[in-house]
């Protein structure tokens, strides 16, 4: 009966969420053997952990992982369902490849964009969370560039994070023309990501055209300038 | 025309509704609903509207609600609509320096203020569909459905573009139809296309077409509260966003499927507001379906010569041949 002035739920259509990537792009080079790849890995897992507790952000963050410095530039994770959360196993080891494991980054959001695009989701603007606690051992110019291009078009949101006293700021400077870089306190990475996930779940429950503002005061509690 | 082709004319006329609701997202952080719609129905003009103010504006809630009222009566005083450019022109300036005005009795930016802009006018000949942002409207055409405009949205989920914005001129949709070329318009925001509208394969959830058939046997009263107190309600469990429909129906009836309709369908498929006028014209129309002269309706219902053409002049809005 078109007319019994009720809808069914048969009648709707269930659209998928809208995603918000984040891609991390992880230094893994042997000066971040020991407590600090320790850390790390652990504040990668509970970033996994804290993002599927939400039950807005389950369903639409999406996390890949880059590492660069063991065994060169690494897909440690792709894109997916937070719920399928990977095993990422992290050890630390050889080079800095900064420059060629950001560009790999990147490649990794555009796949995932044109997927989205194929399969009518939409996303919201891609972070790219960069940590490293040394300088490059490669060329960062194109890398800087293309970085550099999105986000003067606002095509992506960049965190750089600097771990130790060995992280050369200047560098990660580069990679955020809008942003200044931070440096992590000490070994704070689970208070890193507890801050990173939180903001992901704001992202996630926000309105579409709805701002969201970074929570600044959030970062005081695992960085500084 | 013979007395049986009269006896089985069809009366026609568009009929429709328009509904916003706050939501979860708003509800949550106490703020209004920033959606608004608008369906004005009078002699020679149909028209729906719906407006999202954008989230990020402070006061965009009441950037919708101008951009709705002031659409309406710019369509209405814009007719015939011969030139689209024009018309385009009227409502976008029109709109901002509405908009522009009021930010500045407040003191505070039009960007303030930023709100979509989606509607179907029908008036004489033709119809217009406008769309700015990303708002949707579907055109049905013998019950199959097309969308005319959909959502026009950034790369981003919260991107869109705003009356305010610039560029709003070159990213607004105009297009006119002939007026018979749908027989029924839906309009919505984006969050109520979030159910309503598969961005995949870019078609309208059946459930679209169900709400325009509720305009067939309902007055559009009746059909506004469905909206409100179930078909919003379902809309808004599934996104955190408000949601805002708009409904326009050629509903077309014979004499005899009327007189079984509601007193309150009647007065609206006949737009007249009252018990007394209403029985009045529906003598005239019957009479008149009766192949009676002037004289002789006027003789039969015993109403005023003055009366008897202002409600023949009426019904010629719905039934060409009066």
């Amino acid at each position: 009966m078109a007319n019994d002035l009720v809808l069914y739920t048969e009648d709707l259509i269930e659209n998928p969420s809208p995603r918000v990537p984040v891609v991390l792009c992880l230094d893994t080079s042997g000066s971040m053997n020991g407590d600090p790849i320790r850390e790390l890995a652990q504040g990668v897992a509970q970033f996994y952990a804290s993002v599927f507790d939400d039950e807005i952000a389950r369903y639409s963050a999406e996390i890949g992982i880059v590492t660069f410095g063991n065994a060169g530039v690494q897909r440690a994770a792709d894109f997916g369902p937070v719920e399928q959360r990977p095993n990422v196993t992290l050890g630390a080891g050889g080079a800095t490849p900064m420059g060629e494991a950001v560009c790999e980054a990147l490649e990794l959001l555009d796949e995932r964009k044109r997927q989205y695009q194929e399969a009518g989701v939409d996303y919201y603007q891609p972070w790219l969370v960069l940590m490293t606690d040394g300088a490059p051992t490669d060329d960062i110019a194109a890398a800087v560039h293309r970085v550099g291009e999105l986000v003067r078009r606002k095509k992506l949101s960049v965190f750089p994070i600097g771990i130790g006293a060995g992280a050369d700021m200047g560098t990660l400077q580069q990679f955020s023309p809008g942003r200044t870089p931070l440096r992590l306190q000490g070994l704070a990475f689970g208070k890193f990501f507890e801050w990173l996930s939180a903001s992901v779940q704001r992202v996630s429950a926000s309105t579409p055209g709805e701002d969201v503002p970074l929570d600044v005061d959030g970062i005081k509690g695992w960085g500084s300038i | 025309m013979s007395h049986e082709a009269l006896q089985s004319a069809t009366l026609s006329r568009w009929l429709g509704v328009a509904a916003s609701a706050r939501g979860r997202g708003h509800v949550s952080k106490e703020q209004p609903c920033q959606d608004a719609s608008a369906a004005v129905l009078s002699e020679g003009l149909s028209v729906v509207i719906t407006s999202d103010g954008a989230g990020s504006a402070r006061l965009s809630d009441q950037g919708a609600e101008i951009a709705v009222r002031l659409t309406a009566d710019l369509l209405s005083r814009s007719k015939p609509w011969d030139d689209l450019e024009a018309l385009k022109s009227s409502i976008l300036n029109g709109c901002r320096t509405a908009l522009e005005m009021r930010a500045g009795q407040i003191g505070a930016p039009a960007a303030e203020l930023a709100a979509t802009l989606s509607f179907v006018a029908i008036g004489g000949a033709w119809c217009v569909v406008g769309n700015l942002g990303d708002g949707l409207v579907a055109g049905f055409r013998n019950g199959s459905p097309s969308v005319l405009t959909a959502l026009a949205k950034g790369e981003f989920a919260n991107e869109t573009v705003f009356l305010t914005s610039r560029g709003a001129r070159a990213r607004m949709e105009l297009t006119r139809y002939p007026s018979d070329a749908f027989e029924a318009f839906a309009i919505m925001t984006d969050g109520a296309a979030e159910s309503l509208y598969q961005r995949r394969s870019n078609t309208v959830a059946p459930a679209v077409g169900r709400m325009l058939h509720w305009l067939d046997e309902n007055s559009p009263d009746v059909v506004e509260k469905a909206l409100v107190d179930s078909a919003l309600p379902m809309l808004l469990a599934r996104t955190r966003d408000d949601c805002s429909v708009g409904l326009l129906r050629r509903v077309s009836l014979q004499r005899e499927q009327l007189a079984t309709r509601s007193r309150e369908f009647q007065q609206r498929f006949l737009g007249i507001g009252n018990a007394l006028g209403l029985r009045n014209r529906m003598a005239v129309l019957e009479h008149h379906l009766r192949g009676a002269s002037m004289d002789e309706v006027i003789e039969a219902t015993g109403l005023s010569t003055r009366t008897v053409r202002r409600h023949r002049e009426a019904l010629s809005t719905y039934l060409p041949e009066v």
